[in-house]
């Protein structure tokens, strides 16, 4: 396990906000090219960012569905917890990475990204903001 | 043992957020059925803890000639999951419109979700009117708010209870064989899948 220790200092909405768009930040600088990049919540609420396409709202479901039936399946065919989907469409890909119990990051990128390069920073960012959004119970 | 044969029927189930959806299908799926809640994270979470982000899936063996089988699929409630609705509705050939019966608040909603499913398919759909706890009065004003075909039917419910979940596929089936037997033969119009089981 890596240990990437981000202490939960941001007490008000506004300031964890501004915590995971630092992260979002930091996923577009390492991976150039990224198209847009979204957090949701499980039940596909936007949190920060966007979505190129399509409004923020249906975006956020989008995720959530991605990772909710990711989830079942994973979990009907004994595979573990669901990680990422990748959705590769002639023109591109749309991603979902699970954060945490909480929800999930969506990442829109052109076809010439590398995936392998995209998966490596965006496993850390989902790691990282798993460790930094407070769970809804 | 004579050949039985089989037929699997596609049908829908949905509804506004909280009308009973996925407990109509997990009260009578004789599979464990596969859904896909969630917690709720607004405002929405002092009506219910979990909600539907991806579909439900259950289905049920009705018995006779052909034998039939029912696979349901469950959607979410809410408007930021109608792409969901257009995936689910693929190949449908009836759906239930579930709504809560005793919260009139979501009745207009629920208009505007059969409004969008009278456009993915027309095919028959029937109302299921949830925790009607033999109050007689709010099912017609669903029907009225509603402006419901008089062939649409309204079917009183509680799907918490296994034989009045019954009572609502069975209604939408009934409708369901009616429309295909009223069909002109059609090589557009959605089949059901046909299976021989030697
Ligand atoms: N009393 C009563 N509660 C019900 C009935 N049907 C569903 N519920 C409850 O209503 C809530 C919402 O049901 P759910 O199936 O999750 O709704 P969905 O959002 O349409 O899938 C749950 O807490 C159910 O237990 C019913 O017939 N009677
Ligand atoms: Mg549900």
């Amino acid at each position: 396990m890596e240990s990437v220790a981000i202490a939960p200092t941001a007490t008000g909405a506004h300031s964890l906000e501004e915590a995971v768009s630092r992260e979002l930040s930091t996923l577009r600088m390492s991976v150039p090219g990224l198209l847009s990049v979204l957090v949701a919540t499980s039940d596909g609420l936007p949190l920060v960012g966007d979505c190129r396409g399509t409004d923020r709202q249906t975006a956020a479901a989008m995720a959530a569905a991605a990772l909710g039936l990711g989830g079942e399946i994973a979990g009907r065919i004994r595979q573990g917890d669901y990680c990422e989907t990748v959705t590769r469409s002639s023109d591109g890909y749309f991603v979902t990475y699970r954060i945490g119990e909480i929800g999930v990051l969506a990442v829109v990128a052109p076809t010439g990204v590398s995936l392998a390069m995209l998966h490596h920073e965006a496993r850390t960012t989902a790691a990282r903001l798993a460790r930094l959004i407070p769970p809804a119970d | 043992m004579p050949r039985q044969r089989h037929t699997t029927l596609k049908v829908v189930v949905t509804g506004p957020f909280n009308a009973g959806k996925t407990t109509l299908i997990s009260t009578i799926s004789e599979i464990p059925v596969l859904t896909t809640e969630t917690s709720v994270s607004d405002a929405a979470r002092e009506r219910k803890k979990r909600t539907t982000v991806s579909m439900d899936f259950g289905r049920i063996t009705v018995a006779g000639d052909p034998v039939i089988e029912l696979a349901m699929f469950g959607t979410p409630g809410q408007a930021r999951f109608d792409f969901m609705w257009n995936v689910l509705s693929k190949g449908m050939l009836g759906y239930v419109l579930m709504v809560d019966v005793a919260d009139p608040s979501t009745w207009a909603e629920a208009g505007a979700i059969r409004d969008h499913f009278r456009v993915l398919g027309r095919v028959p759909y029937v109302v299921a009117a949830n925790r009607s706890d033999g109050d007689d009065a709010a099912p017609l004003a669903l029907r009225r708010t509603l402006d419901l075909p008089a062939h649409v039917r309204v079917v009183p419910c509680n799907v918490v209870e296994i034989a009045s979940a019954k009572d609502v596929m069975l209604a939408l089936l009934v409708d369901v064989l009616s429309a295909i037997e009223a069909r002109p033969a059609s090589p557009s119009a959605p089949t059901p899948v046909n299976a021989q089981v030697g």
